[in-house]
């Protein structure tokens, strides 16, 4: 596991675009965190290095957002429970597809076994962004994550 | 000569929408069936449940306007749909049977914005007139259109977190309170003092007219952790939420020298925001145009209403339409 702080919303975003370098198709990325933890704010920063869209919506309302390069956004925050079957997921979590998640908790147990958690907390200007593969691509994603310690 | 009647359809989300258009602009009937019962059992928007909700729903509701409007299938002369931004499957569902309907009748079709029909809602209370200025505010947009026609629209600005609505949404959950948060922060931000729960000015960046609302929220959250009372906090952030719509607004307004805006969208249906706007506006000598309130919230009259100035203005949708749940970047 790996353990990185965050001094702001700028440090946030930029963990995002670190992941994008580092995350190949196949890996699911979950994000748990509370309201206004940054989930969204990380996702933005990916989605910006992987497509150079830079203020990417909050998927809250439309539930999935897909972006060029087959990159999948997913936000299950306005769902009690989900069931994982209702979404397109051999689209959605194909081979050479990304998806990011915020919310993870509604659809627990369904995630693919090729994953990183990760999970943000704190209140206030600073965030501790805790980083765990699960998979062996997963666990070299974040190995070649590159990030200034 | 008899006048053109416009069936709209609006499936895009959890509303399965129709709604008949006179040719003068005149709304005959309208109806709205909410899945908003149906996703509480779930506990929020499922896609595919949306989606085959409103294949079972889609004629009724059909049947439901022609039936207040006084109107036959058969006296249907154009044909509205929401292609998109929404859920696929559910957009799919109003596409579908606009077109079958529309092929079958040999009549013309016309595939519409939702977004921009938000807008279009304004024109079911004043007739249309360019260039027009619209702040569409609602649970998945936060937009400000400077619309030149039906389909000349160029986006001045939008949120770059979440949307307003969303904003309202989480922040009302932030404090305890049900869904859905804008009412509800509304009525409880009667009895708060705005002055008493500080929240930072969102400034504007530079040289963009775009909004965010996820640092309100997340100020909120910490007002509400130090045990600040949550009708001061209400009442701050709908304050907050007033004071960055019109600081964007306004700047808009003197950009584009148009003399009127638009508020439309879920958001407009908030007494205290159109009350502010309102005031502000008619401070610097503009006015504030905004829709019956009923077709604030996800309607199929905005649809028609949108639909009908499309084809007008010589637009027709081909029959491989398809839906568009993503429309990035935007197109009318």
């Amino acid at each position: 596991m790996r353990r990185i702080e965050l001094d702001g919303p700028d440090a946030t975003r930029a963990l995002g675009r670190a992941l994008a370098a580092a995350v190949q198709g196949g890996i699911c990325v979950l994000l748990r965190g509370d309201l206004g933890a940054g989930k969204t704010t990380l996702c933005q920063g990916f989605i910006e290095a992987r497509t150079g869209i830079a203020y990417a919506p909050s998927p809250t309302f439309t539930l999935l957002q897909a972006y060029p390069g087959k990159l999948y956004h997913l936000d299950l925050y306005r769902l009690g429970t989900a069931d994982l079957r209702e979404f397109d997921m051999e689209e959605i979590m194909a081979p050479d597809a990304v998806l990011l998640v915020e919310w993870p908790e509604r659809a627990e147990g369904d995630w693919p076994a090729e994953r990183l958690d990760v999970g943000l907390s704190g209140q206030g200007g600073s965030r501790l962004a805790t980083l765990e593969a699960r998979g062996d691509a997963a666990a070299s994603a974040l190995a070649r994550l590159w990030w200034p310690q | 000569m008899k006048e053109l009647l416009c069936l709209g359809v609006e499936t895009s989300c959890d509303e399965t929408a129709a709604a008949v258009l006179r040719g003068d602009g005149q709304m005959l009937g309208s109806a709205v069936a909410s899945q908003i019962d149906l996703h509480e059992a779930f506990g929020g928007v499922v896609p595919e449940v949306a989606a085959r909700r409103h294949l079972e729903r889609i004629g009724p509701v059909v049947q439901e306007a022609l039936a207040e409007s006084g109107v036959e299938l058969a006296d249907i002369g154009l044909v509205a749909v929401t292609r998109g931004p929404g859920l696929a499957g559910a957009l799919m569902v109003g596409i579908s049977w606009a077109k079958a309907f529309a092929f079958a009748r040999g009549l013309p079709i016309v595939g519409v914005n939702h977004v921009v029909a938000h807008a279009f809602a304004a024109y079911l209370e004043g007739p249309p007139r360019f260039p027009d200025l619209a702040l569409v505010a609602s649970g998945g947009h936060t937009d400000l259109l400077l619309m030149h026609g039906p389909s000349e629209v160029e986006v001045l600005g939008r949120s770059r977190d979440d949307a307003a609505g969303e904003a309202f949404d989480k922040v009302a959950r932030t404090l305890g309170l049900g869904y859905p948060g804008g009412p509800a922060i509304e009525r409880l931000a009667l009895s708060g003092d705005p002055g008493a729960a500080p929240l930072p000015h969102v400034a504007m960046f530079p040289g963009s007219l775009d909004f965010s609302f996820s640092g309100l929220k997340t100020a909120t959250q910490s007002l509400s952790r130090q045990g600040l009372a949550p009708a001061d906090i209400a009442a701050a952030f709908q304050a907050a939420v007033f004071d960055q719509l019109w600081e964007r607004a306004s700047h808009a307004l003197r950009q584009t020298g148009t003399r009127r805006l638009i508020f439309s969208g879920g958001v407009s249906a908030n007494g205290y925001l159109r009350l502010r706007l309102e005031q502000a506006l008619a401070g610097a000598g503009l006015s504030l145009l905004v829709p019956p309130l009923r077709y604030t919230t996800d309607n199929a009259a905005m649809i028609a209403r949108l639909g009908l100035s499309m084809y007008e203005a010589g637009q027709r949708s081909p029959w491989d339409m398809g839906a568009e749940p993503v429309i990035h970047p935007f197109k009318p």
